[in-house]
C-alpha cells in the first residue's frame, strides 16, 4: 500500500505532517507557516486550506480556535487574466480612508 | 447525428462527448479520472470541488496553461493535455516521492546545499526548471487587451442593495428588503446550487417525497421563498454572475464568463453559501472523493453520467439524501455511510429503496483502487483507533461523497474589511463577534455595511439548525491517524 | 526559534534593535559578529511582516549617484555569499535589470548613468531597443526607445533572507521577540536608558531604530523628528509557471517593474502618481485596489504581451518611508547618546539593508567614522547637501 499521506494544502502539496514540523522549527503564526511551508499560497488561494490549517494551529498552540490569527486574505477571490483585468477602465483613485477625515 | 457530438483532442485521442459538458467530467466519462499530479508528490488529483476554486483539475486547454476543467464548456477541436511535466521535480523523482515522506523534509530548498556559494549556484540553476507549474502560451496565442469584449452589463447603479447568493437565505433577504435589490448568483437559477438540486429530487420523487422529510420541508421552503421574491418585480435575479472580488470601501468586482464588470453598494448582502470540506485523514485528496456542493454541479450542470456507478455517500443529512435520491434517480448503485444518528424516517426508506447502508463505523482513509477506483477505510465508531478491537471494513466505490458541515465562504467580506474569526461549531471563518446569532452585520468605514447571512455564517435555512453541542453534523468524526 | 508572545522580555540588554525585517535583523547579525552580546529585537508583528516581506524583492546596481552604485554593488556581493554565509537559502538568481525608457529625452542619461556605472566596474550596457530582444524575446518594444541592461543585478525572495538572518541571529545569540510593541522610550542626560514595551520594560544604552514606515513614529518617542513620509505601495503575484523571463523589467517611463521569481510567479507593480504621501501610521492603509491591477495589467500588457492569459493570484500593499532626496538616513544624533536609526530607505530597503547592517554595526562598536553614513546622516537636509538619484521608478 502507498505511503498515506494526509494533505493539508492541495494546490502546494503540504501535509498535516510537514505542517506541525514547520510549527516545531519555530514558526508559529499562520502568516509565517503559510509562507514557509506554501499552505495557501496556491491557486485556490486558500479556499481549501486555510480553516484546517488554523484549527490545527490552535491545537499546537493550545489555544482556542477564534484566538488564531487568520492571514489577510487579498484579492481576487479567483485567479484573473492580465488580459480580463486590462479589459476595465482605470478606476479613480480612492484615496486612504483616514485621509477622507 | 454528429453535431450532437462535440470532439475534442487528449492526448492525441479523439474524444466525442455530448456538448454542453465541461472538459472535466468529458474525460471521467471516458474513463479519465486523474486530470492532474500534485507538484510535489506527484499525487494522482482528480474532479474535487467542480467550482474552479481548486488545483485539482487544472490542465493546458488550447495552448494556455492552468485552466480550471470543471468549468470550461467542451469546445469542437479544442486540445486538453495534462500539465505533467515534472512540476517540482520532474516526473521520475514523483514517483519515489510519492512513497517516501522524509526524503524531503518541510522548507528542505531553504536549507539544503547553501554552502559552499558555488554549490548554492548550481542548485539554483537546476531547481529553477523544475518550479512552476505549466508553461506560459506561446506568442502569438495572446489576446491583445483592447480586443476583449466586456458585455456584462456594467451600469448596476440603481441598486443600492445587493445580494450576493441566490439560495433560500438570499432570497430571504431579498423578500425581507423593503426597497429593490439586486440578488447575483453564479447559478443561472433561483434557488442557488442546493436549490436546484432539491427541485429536481422532489420532482423526482413523486408521491415517495414524504419518506423523505427532509427534503419535503426543505422543498417547501424554497418553494414559497421563490414565490414570494417572484411577486416583488422591484427586485433582479441575475444569474451566471459571481463576485471575484471585494475592494475597499464598498467595490465589487463580477465576473461572467469572461468579462468582468465592478459596481459599488451601499448595502451587501453576503449570502454566498459554503464550500465543501472534506476534512482531514490519509487520502483526503484521491481522485473520486467529492463534496455534495461539487456533486450536485457535476450532476445538473454537467450531466455526469452515474448509471451503473457505485458511489459511496458519508453523512447523515440533507446534504447525504439529497445526493442519494438524485444518484438513485440516475441509476447509481447507492451505499450510505450513516456517520451520525437521526433522519429515521429518511432511513427506512433507503432500506426499502435497497440502497446498501453501513452504520457504527466512520472514516478512517481512503486510498486509490483499481482502475480510477477509491477504497474507503471505515473503523468502528466504538472502538478506539489504537485499541485491540479495532474493527474495520473497506468499501469500494467510483466516487465517494463526504457530506458535511460546510466551510462558510468568508473571503469577500474579509476583503472588504470584516473580520473574521474561526468558530469551529459553524464550519470556518465566521465574523468576529457574530456569537450564535445567524446575522452579523458590519459597517465598512465609509459607512456602507455588509451583512452576512445564511451558510456563509455556518447556518443553514434549509431546516433549523440544532443548537450547537446537540448535533455535530455530517462531518466525518476526525480522522484515525 | 522565536519565543511566543507570552514570554516576558529581558530586563536588560546591551542593544535593543525595534525591527525585523532585513535592516534590523541585518544589524542584529553584524553587531552579534562584532561580539556584542544581549541583542533584543522587537518586532510589533512577525519577522517581515513591514516593508521587507511586502517587497518585490529586486537589488540592482543601475544608479545615477557614485554613492547608490557603490552602496548597491557592495550589497550585490554580500547577497551573493548570502546563502552560504547565512547557512540559509535565500533564492539569489542574477537575472539582470532590463531598464528601459519610452522617451527620447531620457537617452543622454542612461547613457551618462552606463558610464558612471562602468567606472564602478559595474557591467551596465546601453541597449537600443531591438537589443532588448535578446534579453527578454518576448518585449514589446514597439514604444521603447532605448534601454540599459546590468546582467549582475538581481532578485531574492524576501522573506527567506530575513529568515535566514533570524536563524543565523539566533545562532549568534540573539533574541527575537514577535508580537511586541514599543510604548515608550525613556533617555536622561542626553543618554538612552530603557525601551518599555507592551511584554516589559528593557534598561539598555543602546536603541536602533529600524522601524521603517514606523520609524518616524519611534524616533518621535525621543524627541528626534524625521523628515520620513510613508507612501503606500501596491504589488501582485500571478500563477506559477516555467521559467520564460530571466531579468526584472523596469521601466522608468511609467514605473512598471515586473520579474518571474523562483518559484515561477510573475512578481511586478506599478507606481502610481496619485498616492498621497503620509505622516505616520495613523493613516496607513495597506488595503488593496483594483485600479493598482487594471494599471499594472495593461502597463504590463503593453510591454509583455505574451502575458494576456496568464492570471493574476493576488495582490497586496505595503508602505515606502520616504525622504525628501529618496536616499536613507543613517548614523546617530548628536547630544543623544546611544540613539541610531537605518530607516528612510525610500522603497530600495531590501537591496541595501545588509550593507548598510553592517556598516552600521561597525559605526555604532567602533564609533569610526564612515564616509557612506556622514554623507546619509539626519543633518543632511539641515546642511542642504542633497544629491538626487535619477533612477528611482516603482
Amino acid at each position: 500500500m502507498s505511503n498515506p499521506k494526509t494533505i493539508l494544502c492541495r494546490c502546494e502539496d503540504v501535509t498535516l505532517e510537514e505542517f506541525r514540523e514547520a510549527f516545531s522549527e519555530g514558526f508559529s503564526e499562520l502568516e509565517s507557516l503559510k509562507r514557509y511551508t506554501g499552505t495557501g499560497t496556491g491557486f485556490c488561494q486558500g479556499k481549501g486550506c486555510m480553516s484546517e490549517a488554523a484549527a490545527e494551529l490552535a491545537v499546537l498552540r493550545n489555544i482556542p480556535p477564534e484566538k488564531v490569527r487568520l492571514t489577510t486574505i487579498r484579492p481576487p477571490a479567483e485567479p484573473l487574466t492580465f488580459g480580463q483585468l486590462a479589459s476595465l477602465d482605470v478606476p479613480e483613485f480612492q484615496p486612504a480612508r483616514e485621509e477622507e477625515r | 447525428m454528429s453535431s450532437d457530438k462535440v470532439t475534442f483532442d487528449f492526448k492525441g485521442k479523439s474524444i466525442s462527448c455530448r456538448p454542453g459538458t465541461s472538459v472535466a467530467v468529458a474525460l471521467w466519462e471516458e474513463g479519465v479520472r486523474v486530470l492532474s499530479h500534485s507538484p510535489k508528490y506527484g499525487r494522482p488529483r482528480g474532479i474535487s470541488c467542480a467550482r474552479g476554486q481548486c488545483t485539482s483539475c487544472l490542465m493546458r486547454v488550447d495552448g494556455v496553461p492552468n485552466i480550471r476543467t470543471c468549468e470550461t464548456e467542451v469546445r469542437d477541436g479544442m486540445t486538453v493535455e495534462r500539465q505533467d511535466t515534472g512540476a517540482f521535480y520532474g516526473a521520475g523523482m514523483q514517483k519515489i516521492l510519492a512513497t517516501a515522506d522524509n526524503l524531503f523534509p518541510v522548507g528542505f530548498y531553504y536549507k539544503w546545499f547553501t554552502r559552499p556559494t558555488a554549490l548554492n549556484r548550481v542548485f539554483l540553476d537546476m531547481i529553477r526548471p523544475l518550479t512552476g507549474v505549466g508553461r506560459i502560451p506561446e506568442p502569438g496565442t495572446e489576446l491583445k487587451a483592447d480586443g476583449l469584449s466586456n458585455s456584462l452589463v456594467t451600469d448596476l447603479g440603481d441598486f443600492s442593495k445587493v445580494i450576493v447568493g441566490g439560495g433560500p437565505a438570499g432570497l430571504a433577504a431579498a423578500v425581507e428588503s423593503s426597497g429593490p435589490v439586486l440578488v447575483l448568483d453564479e447559478h443561472h437559477e433561483c434557488g442557488g446550487q442546493r436549490g436546484t438540486a432539491l427541485r429536481e429530487a422532489t420532482t423526482a420523487l413523486g408521491n415517495r417525497l414524504e419518506r423523505f422529510p427532509v427534503l419535503a420541508n426543505s422543498g417547501r421552503r424554497l418553494d414559497g421563498l421563490i414565490k414570494d421574491f417572484s411577486a416583488r418585480p422591484e427586485h433582479t435575479f441575475l444569474g451566471g454572475v459571481r463576485a471575484v472580488a471585494g475592494y475597499p470601501p464598498n467595490g465589487l468586482l463580477l465576473r461572467r464568463e469572461n468579462d468582468l464588470a465592478t459596481m459599488n453598494f451601499r448595502e451587501l448582502v453576503w449570502a454566498a453559501g459554503a464550500m465543501d470540506t472534506l476534512g482531514l485523514f490519509p487520502g483526503n485528496d484521491t481522485p473520486g472523493l467529492i463534496g455534495p456542493r461539487a456533486l450536485y454541479r457535476l450532476l445538473l450542470r454537467d450531466g455526469l453520467d452515474v448509471a451503473g456507478r457505485q458511489v459511496l455517500i458519508l453523512g447523515n443529512g440533507i446534504d447525504s439524501w439529497l445526493s442519494a435520491v438524485l444518484l438513485a434517480e440516475r441509476g447509481a448503485r447507492i451505499s450510505l455511510v450513516i456517520t451520525e444518528s437521526g433522519y429515521h424516517t429518511e432511513i427506512s426508506a433507503a432500506i426499502d429503496a435497497k440502497w446498501q447502508l453501513t452504520t457504527g463505523f466512520k472514516l478512517a482513509s481512503i486510498r486509490p483502487h483499481g482502475e480510477g477506483q477509491l477504497a474507503a477505510t471505515l473503523v468502528s465508531r466504538e472502538s478506539s483507533p489504537s485499541g485491540p478491537l479495532h474493527s474495520h471494513l473497506q468499501l469500494e466505490a467510483d466516487l465517494a461523497i463526504i457530506c458535511g458541515q460546510g466551510k462558510p465562504t468568508f473571503d469577500i467580506p474579509f476583503q472588504l474589511g470584516i473580520d473574521m474569526s474561526l468558530q469551529q461549531d459553524r464550519g470556518g471563518f465566521i465574523p468576529t463577534g457574530a456569537g450564535e446569532s445567524s446575522v452579523f452585520s458590519g459597517r465598512l468605514p465609509d459607512g456602507a455595511t455588509v451583512a452576512v447571512v445564511g451558510e456563509a455564517i455556518g447556518e443553514t435555512v434549509m431546516e433549523p439548525i440544532v443548537p450547537p453541542g446537540k448535533q455535530k453534523n455530517g462531518h466525518p468524526e476526525g480522522s484515525a491517524q | 526559534m522565536i519565543p511566543l508572545s507570552s514570554e516576558p522580555v529581558p530586563s536588560t540588554a546591551d542593544a535593543v534593535i525595534v525591527g525585523a525585517g532585513i535592516n534590523g535583523l541585518a544589524t542584529a547579525y553584524e553587531l552579534a559578529g562584532l561580539g556584542l552580546k544581549n541583542i533584543v529585537v522587537i518586532e510589533k508583528d512577525y519577522i517581515g511582516s513591514g516593508s521587507t516581506g511586502r517587497c518585490g524583492g529586486g537589488i540592482r546596481q543601475q544608479w545615477t549617484t557614485e554613492e547608490n552604485i557603490r552602496l548597491a554593488q557592495e550589497s550585490v556581493r554580500m547577497y551573493e555569499g548570502m546563502s552560504a554565509e547565512l547557512g540559509y537559502q535565500v533564492f539569489f538568481r542574477q537575472g539582470g535589470y532590463l531598464m528601459v525608457t519610452e522617451s527620447e529625452d531620457d537617452l543622454p542619461a542612461l547613457r551618462k548613468a552606463v558610464e558612471l556605472q562602468n567606472i564602478c566596474d559595474v557591467p551596465t550596457e546601453f541597449l537600443q531597443p531591438d537589443e532588448c530582444l535578446k534579453i527578454v524575446p518576448d518585449l514589446d518594444i514597439s514604444h521603447i526607445k532605448g534601454a540599459t541592461f546590468c546582467p549582475k543585478d538581481g532578485t531574492a525572495y524576501p522573506f527567506a533572507v530575513v529568515w535566514g538572518y533570524a536563524r543565523a541571529c539566533h545562532r549568534r545569540g540573539v533574541k527575537i521577540f514577535i508580537r511586541s510593541k514599543v510604548t515608550e522610550v525613556t533617555a536622561d542626560q542626553g543618554e538612552i536608558r530603557s525601551v518599555v514595551t507592551d511584554r516589559g520594560t528593557i534598561s539598555t544604552p543602546l536603541l536602533i531604530n529600524c522601524a521603517g514606515p514606523w520609524a518616524r513614529s519611534l524616533a518621535a518617542m525621543v524627541g528626534v523628528k524625521l523628515p520620513n513620509r510613508q507612501e503606500r505601495h501596491e504589488i501582485m503575484v500571478s500563477e506559477s509557471l516555467k521559467p520564460f523571463l530571466d531579468p526584472m523589467v523596469i521601466s522608468i517611463s511609467n514605473g512598471i517593474y515586473f520579474s518571474q521569481s523562483l518559484r515561477g510567479e510573475i512578481v511586478g507593480g506599478i507606481g502610481d502618481p496619485a498616492e498621497p504621501q503620509l505622516e505616520g501610521p495613523e493613516s496607513f492603509d495597506t488595503s488593496s485596489g483594483l485600479r493598482f491591477a487594471v494599471r499594472f495589467a495593461k502597463a504590463l500588457l503593453a510591454y509583455y504581451p505574451r502575458a494576456a492569459q496568464v492570471k493574476m493570484m493576488r495582490q497586496w500593499a505595503g508602505m515606502y518611508d520616504v525622504t525628501p532626496d529618496h536616499r536613507p538616513i543613517l548614523g546617530g544624533i548628536p547630544g543623544l547618546e546611544g540613539y541610531f536609526h537605518i530607516c528612510g530607505f525610500s522603497g530600495h530597503g531590501f537591496m541595501l539593508g545588509p550593507v548598510t547592517g553592517r556598516r552600521m554595526a561597525q559605526f555604532i562598536t567602533t564609533g569610526r567614522s564612515d564616509k557612506i553614513i556622514n554623507s546619509l546622516s539626519l543633518d543632511r537636509f539641515e546642511r542642504g547637501d542633497i544629491q538626487t538619484d535619477a533612477f528611482v521608478v516603482g
